[in-house]
């Protein structure tokens, strides 16, 4: 579970996250939508650690991730929006060197990457470097990565760009599972018809400030219009516009 | 009429390209945010000057003992002979490695593709840009030979223009012909069209040629019994054929600029620079015709790296799944990248591995065999006498390696944007510094270390003076990697273009570099005042000084390493 508790981030005077409060409840998928600029990215890089808030908390499954940030690290998995890291390593030396940094036991971590790497079709690519790679390979080789982990709370920045139809799906049937073994997974996304479809709920960020949490039907309830989430969306961050 | 003023606009896209190409390229473009560029470039050229003068003034002695010595003889016009030489000699061989950099490895190739430009423009403004790195190059060395020829010899003022004439065209030939080359080889070799393996043959082949020119250079030095410069101003002009004589076949503009400068106060010195001129500027309608046949063939297809797409054998799979401690996974990983992104190895590592083998080969044309083992007696006789001041000179030679290309003192500037991911990592930051230590000491340390207690197994040392040697370097090693470590994290520049912006363009391994003399002879004051007194006890407290001193770094590491990581807030 992740608690997200009254953050707030300044870029000078730019308020990127103000007072931003919610759950991401374990054994659900959340979607994390929002305009560009809206403020998902650093949230998310608030949640995993990577930048510090200028007040509030964040709680990984009961760690406050300020105070205990090593343990509050061993419990997420992330898969950042960029993936284009570590590339003068091979795919299989990347996947073992993260493992190592969480303690994956050796044969555990060679089912997982066996299972993991035909899943996502890259058995013939872990002995390259992943500066070989296209995007979306580094995409898939990021998202085997942290599948060896297997992390308590799955969190994933626009886990969709540059995957092939074929791998995306296998991405999103992967996100149920974590999620119905009892997982968090907490995922941004531009893609609203993704959200529609495996989100069970959705925070909107606009503005920095959290404009909804909850399912869809709370949505459409508050909303008050019986359409797709893009028209929910664009009714929502689109009404202080209009 | 209509064409003319077509060809002009044509020239004048061109140029205004090679203006973009110029700014946009790895050697200018600098970081942006976390106000370390405004910071690092206020710093940076008055850092640069003061660490070039020491250069600029021993070219301009040399010039000068040279000039006193030569022109007894009637021979002073040798130094310019020389000079243009150089200047040749060091253009052919930049112009290799600045055509491919520029010609197929710029990164910026793929957006300017797709730009309306015609084929000839676009090679034209590389090869203007290629030319404007030779002229950077080549200020350092026309400067200070020119001008102080020119104030020893009294020289006019037409001599002033010829030379700057000279020196502005002499490049032209050699960067053509280096560049018809470069695309000749990338044409018929498509094996080499990867950006890594073309990095790592290129750095073989300087090793060769430094080597090659290298060793000649020791022979004559050894060989010579006065401290006459004349014999290296003869080797350099060519006086007896061989490298110049070759050089001005090679490049037919090398001998006419010389008579241009030559007959500098007569009509014939016009007469050959005009026809400087106009050699230099068929090279570059070579260049053009040759390109326009070739460079869009050698310059498709260029990728990063290659990639086998096999599948891993069992073996390898087992080998690839072995469980290490994260500080050991964390080093192999920083050795690693050290290894294969080849602007970090040539930059961070080969400096540290190649002097050594310099060393070595100094040592060993030094003189016969005879001579040699003469010297290593004589030495080693001494050894016992001056023992603290060696180990302190040890201290002193490996502060100068470390900070000179030492990887600790860029090691977090390298990561870049990837710092998120290593901030993800649930490691200690503390744990992931000392990583990058003893990565640091692993590849670079050893080398010296190596050398040094080989040395001290020649001169006959005890063992316990073999000890002494191998814990003063490796402290003086350490502590020395700590401070550009301390200096890197202050101050990290995360935010580059390219991989060499984050090493080359990196003011951190300057300020390590200065720091780190200042330090080291900190380290040996206390017992260098001892040694005067007690030479054991000298050589102790050197020891024991030193590795106290790493402990105290490594302490300073640990409690700024969260503060270092908390501050990269990006």
């Amino acid at each position: 579970m992740i608690q997200i508790q009254n953050i707030t981030k300044s870029y000078g005077d730019f308020k990127a996250v103000d007072d931003v409060s919610f759950d991401v409840p374990s054994g659900r998928i959340v979607g994390f939508l929002g305009p560009n600029g809206a403020g998902k990215t650093t949230t998310i890089k608030i949640v995993t650690g990577v930048l510090n808030a200028d007040s509030g908390n964040v709680l990984i499954n009961g760690v406050n991730n300020r105070a205990n940030p090593v343990e509050a690290k061993k419990q997420i998995g992330y898969i950042p929006d960029n993936n284009d890291v570590f590339l003068r390593l091979k795919g299989i030396e990347y996947i073992n060197f993260i493992a190592d940094m969480y303690g994956v036991d050796p044969q555990v971590r060679k089912e997982r990457i066996q299972r993991y790497s035909h899943l996502f079709e890259m058995e013939n690519n872990l002995n390259d470097k992943i500066v070989s790679y296209s995007h979306g390979m580094r995409q898939k080789i990021a998202s085997i990565a942290v599948l060896v982990t297997d992390p308590a709370v799955w969190i994933l920045d626009e886990p969709m760009t540059g995957l092939d139809p074929n791998s995306f799906a296998k991405l999103k049937k992967l996100m149920r599972e974590q999620a119905d073994m009892g997982k968090t997974v907490f995922f941004s996304t531009h893609v609203l018809d993704v959200a529609e479809k495996i989100c069970d709920d959705v925070a909107i960020i606009k503005g920095g400030k959290l404009q909804f949490y909850g399912t869809l039907e709370q949505l459409r309830e508050d909303v008050g219009n019986g359409g797709s989430l893009e028209e929910l969306f664009l009714e929502l961050t689109e009404a202080d516009e209009n | 009429m209509i064409g003319v003023s077509n060809m002009l606009r044509d020239i004048k896209i061109m140029l205004k390209l090679t203006a973009v190409l110029f700014k946009g390229s790895s050697y200018t473009s600098g970081s942006k945010g976390n106000g370390l560029k405004k910071n690092g470039n206020k710093w940076l050229y008055p850092v640069l000057a003061i660490c070039l003068l020491p250069m600029l003034a021993s070219m301009v002695i040399m010039v000068v003992q040279g000039y006193g010595e030569l022109s007894a003889i009637g021979k002073e016009f040798m130094i310019i002979r020389a000079y243009l030489n150089i200047s040749v000699l060091l253009t052919l061989f930049m112009g290799f490695f600045y055509s491919l950099s520029v010609l197929f490895f710029a990164t910026d190739n793929e957006f300017i593709a797709h730009l309306p430009l015609k084929p000839w423009q676009i090679s034209g403004a590389r090869f203007l840009n290629i030319l404007i790195y030779e002229y950077i190059f080549e200020t350092f060395v026309f400067l200070p030979f020119a001008i102080t020829y020119g104030v020893m010899d009294g020289a006019g003022v037409m001599f002033y223009i010829y030379s700057l004439i000279v020196a502005a065209v002499l490049p032209v030939v050699p960067v053509a012909l280096m560049s018809i080359v470069v695309m000749f080889i990338m044409y018929a070799c498509p094996f080499l069209k990867s950006r890594d393996r073309m990095n790592v043959l290129s750095t073989v082949l300087m090793l060769i040629f430094m080597l090659v020119f290298y060793l000649p250079a020791v022979g004559e030095m050894s060989s010579s019994e006065d401290e006459s410069v004349i014999p290296l101003f003869e080797m350099l002009a060519g006086e007896s054929g061989g490298v110049g004589k070759t050089l001005g076949m090679i490049v037919p503009t090398l001998l006419l600029g010389l008579r241009a400068i030559h007959s500098s106060g007569h009509i014939m010195g016009l007469v050959y620079t005009v026809l400087t001129v106009v050699v230099a500027a068929a090279a570059f309608v070579l260049f053009e015709l040759v390109s326009k046949l070739i460079y869009a063939k050698a310059s498709s297809g260029i990728t990063q790296a290659t990639a086998s797409r096999k599948k891993l054998s069992a073996a390898q799979l087992e080998n690839g799944v072995k469980k290490s401690s994260a500080i050991k996974s964390l080093v192999i990983k920083e050795i690693r990248v050290l290894m294969r992104t080849p602007v970090y190895f040539m930059n961070c590592v080969l400096m540290t591995w190649i002097w050594p083998v310099f060393f070595c080969i100094g040592f060993v044309t030094a003189g016969s065999m005879e001579d040699l083992m003469e010297m290593v007696d004589q030495v080693s006789g001494y050894v016992d006498q001056f023992f603290p001041y060696i180990l302190m000179g040890i201290s002193m030679v490996n502060a100068f390696i470390v900070a000179s290309s030492s990887p600790s003192a860029s090691a977090i500037s390298r990561e870049g944007t990837e710092i998120l991911l290593s901030k993800m990592l649930p490691v200690p930051y503390y744990t992931q510094l000392k990583a990058k230590l003893y990565s640091s000491c692993i590849l670079c340390g050893i080398p010296s270390i190596v050398l040094f207690i080989a040395l001290a197994v020649v001169l006959r040392c005890s063992i316990l003076q073999v000890l002494a040697v191998v814990v003063v370097s490796a402290a003086s090693f350490f502590y020395v990697a700590c401070l550009g470590l301390l200096v890197d994290m202050g101050r990290p520049k995360l935010v580059w273009t390219n991989e060499e912006a984050a090493v080359k363009q990196n003011i951190n391994s300057l300020i390590a570099m200065g720091l780190a003399t200042p330090m080291t002879l900190v380290v040996c004051g206390g017992p260098l005042a001892l040694s005067f007194v007690n030479h054991i006890a000298a050589t102790v407290a050197l020891a024991v000084l030193s590795v106290v001193v790493c402990w105290l770094m490594l302490q300073i590491i640990k409690v700024r390493a969260d503060k270092c990581y908390d501050n990269i807030q990006m």
